[in-house]
């Protein structure tokens, strides 16, 4: 970026030397002394470049502006350059302001083009699929059955192609295990897409190597990232090459027929390897029955015809489901609701139940961002207006003689504009190469993405010139007014100005509202999120370790795997520090539970609810200690399927009565099972405090070890953990041993939140710093007024603490009618904020309490010394001149 | 006298030029004074004197080969012309004659 400023003013003969001379000293400096340190001196190199030699001649432009300009231009630096503590903060003040608003800018600039890169955008749409019950929607996804894509295809005009995407954590467990045949090296995949052939050309997700339009037609290929080629095989050009994959039933081995370039940051579909969808479907037990139309697991995307019309394709997709599911729906008392999507849409705007993209329905979150930036740069522009007016009286004198001299008005007003024009831009670039220089710390440490093509967008130059020109000439403008307003006779500080100390008084009480709001945002946030990290879930995870399951060993019924299991639970429970062990579908966190249709028995099918199922072996309830309130726990030697342990909310769901009478009663799954209830469990967390606790089966399981959580205790963490792991690489030589503590796992469910915390507390710092220059100059210039009243008085025999009270009573009054209006405004705010957690504090007074004692403080560190130094001056310097 | 005037700085540069015989350009130029004087020399001022020092004629340049290594862009290679020859060895004759002249005394300092 500091290059096109050189570019900008380099004479074109030298510039491309230069430029590699400073290119090979920047590289040579980085890996030298740090990105970081490289940066800074490549900006300084460019800025001492700017002298003449290399400047190139601009032609006769700079002589059209006129003599008077000249003399402006002149006068306004020599004016800055006396004032240097002026023009420090008032430029400073801008540039701090700009620059959290650029950031702010690229942050949402990469939001809203999240899908953007797609060629076809315009024409992408997803199939979303709602389930309705006496017309209320109980359900909401972003997946629906494999054969509707199918017969959409064939049967649908309009439609130019079709993708089906079915993430791998759908087949029941969370990952599977990969590996190169050659050297055994294996690993756990969890970003594994099975997608239909057209996938990479409805997307056009480009490859390094390979063939886009072969990379996946066979069901034998498969296509990785250049990271997992790297990985798998030290190399990036892999085509060709062999993978295992461990999974069960749709275990193989794969070619690879394509490495991925990286892909866009801001695309809703994450993952590193592509399998085939027909390998899927002709392998995976659940798929191959009831024509397809058994599963909702596909997320479908659909790239229409130029001339389709899109409420015609989805009218005729709800048509399909009609002809093929209507009568066994209606049964059941369920209707189904298909609609279009388009993918732009995806990021910001979709709040489905269930969605195949991990961060969606931000736009709440965007816009407040949004508007944090929005404060930050008003709040740049009141110090702005405040410290001009507060310079303006002070240049009376000046104004004077140029108004004796004959100026006019109006041209003391233009020369106030270009004054503030020129501040402006010595902000701005100021701004930019701030912006450059931080924008990597900055997304490190607030964990966000930026987008850092900005530059390259013409909406980017028009919306700084829009700044620029809002700015310099609407925020130019009152002080301009003001100064050249001043009258002709050498006017007296003190008597004239009333409206402008009314002003700045104002414009100081907006900055700190809009600080005291941004502080107590900041700290409402801390606070949820320090409740929710503390409240109890009824679960015991500290000390929890999970395990991976296995996955080699999966197939003939899942024998080999329980008799294993069995194996490896009996060796680790010799250590004393291994207190149990269980083999589960899910653990506490895993977002993605079985669900399915379910009810007690004896109900009409139409009383069908929605419920999430886990399933579990009987020593679950011991590691993660839940406990019991009616009947009792699995006994070890269990069936599948033979039992159920629901909790309490269960209970009220399935209209059994109270926990003691609903044991054993038996519940129906999905119309084909059923369970007997064998025992009931106290409501716990599944997941993060953001939601409600929801129904929940657990039901019995053995050899199910999709996750295998282990109760350890004892001093010695670390080396129980390699005796696991030892016992773990023994028995199960085939897979890779990935481990985890739980409770580590479950708080990072609260890291979006602690991002939001972080920026909303970076920002309201700056604020508050932009706030604390304009109150610096403020109460500097009522000390200035003040100083001969205070001499008098001292003279007259006041002492110290009425001479403070009289300083500092004004801003004072300010700041607690600031911290007033922000407690009630956020009130309001916060309380609705607080509405997105189902688990929330209450507001109470000491949640205002504190951000008002914090802006209390810093404010008062900020003019103590200046007023202390104004009440304890010498009344003999300041009545001297009389 | 006028005629071969070169400053300070400037000499330094076409001395160095010439040191670096073949190999002289920006960054090695920039280098080679850093290292034998100690000083931080800025790409601005190195490059400014080497426009004003072609503009006299002392230097004549060269596009050299461009490598990856500088974002593709090429070198720009500096040789002493024979008038910028002519110009060192004026400015080194009249810098030894000044020594020369030098009353003996004046150089006799003792410390202490």
């Amino acid at each position: 970026m500091p290059l096109r400023f050189l570019r900008w003013f380099c004479r074109p003969d030298l510039l491309k030397y230069i430029e590699g001379d400073l290119i090979e000293l920047f590289e040579e400096n980085q890996t030298r002394k740090g990105s970081f340190v490289a940066k800074c001196l490549f900006i300084w190199e460019v800025v001492k470049l700017f002298r003449p030699g290399i400047v190139k001649s601009f032609g006769s432009r700079n002589l059209s502006l006129g003599s008077l300009g000249v003399l402006h231009v002149k006068m306004l630096f020599r004016g800055l350059a006396r004032d240097k503590s002026y023009a420090v903060t008032n430029i400073l003040g801008l540039a701090v302001g700009f620059t959290a608003a650029l950031i702010i800018y690229q942050f949402l600039s990469f939001e809203f083009n999240y899908d953007s890169s797609y060629p076809n955008k315009d024409r992408l749409y997803r199939i979303n699929q709602s389930s309705l019950r006496n017309d209320e929607v109980v359900n909401q996804e972003s997946f629906t059955w494999s054969a509707l894509g199918e017969e959409a295809k064939n049967t649908i005009s309009g439609i130019k192609e079709l993708v089906r995407v079915h993430p791998v954590k759908y087949l029941g467990g969370e990952s599977l295990v990969v590996s190169n045949p050659v050297d055994q090296n294996s690993y756990y995949e969890k970003d594994i897409l099975y997608v239909d052939e057209g996938f990479l050309r409805v997307f056009d997700f480009s490859l390094a190597f390979g063939d886009a339009a072969n990379a996946l037609s066979s069901p034998d290929q498969v296509v990785i990232s250049r990271e997992q080629a790297i990985k798998y095989f030290q190399k990036e050009d892999v085509i060709g090459e062999i993978l295992q994959v461990h999974g069960g039933s749709v275990s193989g081995k794969f070619k690879v027929g394509g490495v991925l370039e990286e892909l866009p940051p801001n695309s809703h579909l994450k993952f590193d390897m592509l399998l085939s969808m027909s390998f899927l479907l002709s392998h995976y037990g659940a798929y191959t029955r009831q024509d397809g139309w058994g599963w909702t697991n596909f997320a479908a995307y659909i790239l229409l015809e130029e001339s389709a019309d899109h409420d015609y394709i989805s009218s005729q997709l709800n048509d399909i489901v009609d002809k093929r599911l209507g009568n066994e729906l209606k049964q059941s008392g369920e209707q189904v609701k298909i609609t279009l999507q388009p993918v732009t849409d995806i990021h910001l705007h979709s709040s489905l139940d269930t969605d195949i993209a991990e961060n969606n329905n931000e736009l709440g979150k965007v816009l407040l961002i949004a508007t944090i930036g929005l404060i930050t740069l008003i709040i740049a522009w009141l110090n702005y207006v405040n410290l001009s007016i507060g310079k303006a009286l002070t240049r009376a004198k000046e104004i004077g003689v140029k108004k004796s001299l004959g100026a006019f008005q109006y041209q003391l007003f233009s020369q106030s504009i270009l004054e503030s024009v020129i501040v402006h831009l010595l902000a701005i670039v100021i701004c930019l190469g701030l912006t450059f220089l931080l924008s990597s710390q900055i997304q490190q440490y607030l964990q966000i993405k930026l987008d850092n093509a900005v530059w390259n967008k013409p909406g980017f130059w028009f919306v700084l010139l829009l700044v620029l020109l809002i700015g310099a000439f609407i925020f130019g403008a009152y002080p301009a007014f003001i100064l050249s307003r001043i009258k002709s006779k050498i006017q007296q500080v003190g008597l004239f100005g009333s409206s402008g100390i009314w002003m700045r008084r104002g414009l100081i009480f907006t900055q700190l509202t809009l600080s005291m709001l941004l502080i107590t945002g900041a700290f409402l946030v801390s606070q949820q999120i320090a409740y929710m990290r503390s409240k109890s879930t009824g679960v015991e995870m500290e000390q929890v370790l999970v395990l991976s399951g296995p996955m080699s060993l999966a197939g003939e019924g899942g024998t080999l795997l329980k008799k294993q299991h069995q194996l490896f639970k009996q060796t680790i429970l010799k250590n004393p520090n291994v207190l149990a062990i269980s083999g589960s579908s899910n653990i506490p966190s895993s977002g993605q539970l079985w669900q399915g249709n379910m009810r007690k028995m004896g109900a009409l099918s139409t009383s069908n609810e929605l419920g999430d199922a886990v399933f579990i072996d009987a020593d679950f309830l011991d590691v993660y200690d839940l406990e019991i309130v009616a009947g009792h726990n699995f006994s070890p030697e269990i069936q599948d399927y033979e039992a159920l342990i629901i909790n309490e909310k269960a209970v009220e769901l399935f209209d059994l009565g109270d926990p003691h009478s609903a044991i054993g009663q038996s519940v129906i799954l999905d119309g084909t099972d059923t369970i007997r209830v064998d025992g009931v469990v106290k409501d716990f967390h599944w997941s993060s405090l953001h939601s409600e606790i929801k129904p929940l089966l657990l039901g019995s399981m053995r050899g199910y070890n999709v996750n295998l959580s282990i109760r350890i205790g004892g001093e010695s963490i670390k080396q129980t953990v390699e005796f696991i792991e030892d016992n773990f690489r023994a028995l199960y030589p085939n897979d890779p041993f990935q481990c985890y503590f739980l409770d580590d796992r479950f708080n990072r469910q609260y890291n979006a939140d602690e991002q939001f915390e972080k920026l909303v507390s970076l920002f309201s710092g700056l604020a508050v710093f932009i706030a604390c220059i304009g109150l610096f100059s403020l109460v500097s210039f009522i000390a200035n007024q003040k100083i001969k009243e205070i001499g008098i008085r001292k003279v007259l025999g006041a002492n110290i603490t009425n001479l403070l009270s009289i300083l500092s009573r004004d801003f004072l009054s300010i700041l607690f009618i600031a911290i007033l209006l922000a407690s009630l405004i956020s009130i309001y705010i916060g309380g609705n904020w607080l509405e997105n957690y189902a688990y929330r504090i209450e507001l109470s007074p000491y949640l205002f309490l504190i951000p008002g004692l914090i802006l209390i403080t810093i404010t008062l560190l900020t003019v103590s010394h200046k007023v202390i130094s104004a009440a304890l001056s010498n009344p003999v310097d300041s009545l001297r001149n009389e | 006298m006028g005629k071969f005037q070169l400053g300070e700085f400037e000499e330094i540069v076409m001395l160095t030029v010439g040191v670096l015989f073949g190999n002289a350009y920006g960054v090695s130029i920039k280098k080679e004074i850093e290292e034998r004087q100690g000083r931080n020399v800025s790409v601005g001022a190195l490059q400014s004197a080497l426009k004003r020092l072609e503009d006299k004629g002392y230097l004549t340049s060269y596009e050299g080969e461009s490598t990856s290594e500088r974002g593709g862009r090429p070198k720009r290679y500096f040789n002493i012309t024979a008038q910028g020859k002519n110009a060192i060895e004026e400015t080194r004759k009249m810098r030894n004659q000044l020594y020369d002249a030098i009353p003996k005394p004046a150089l006799d300092v003792k410390i202490g």
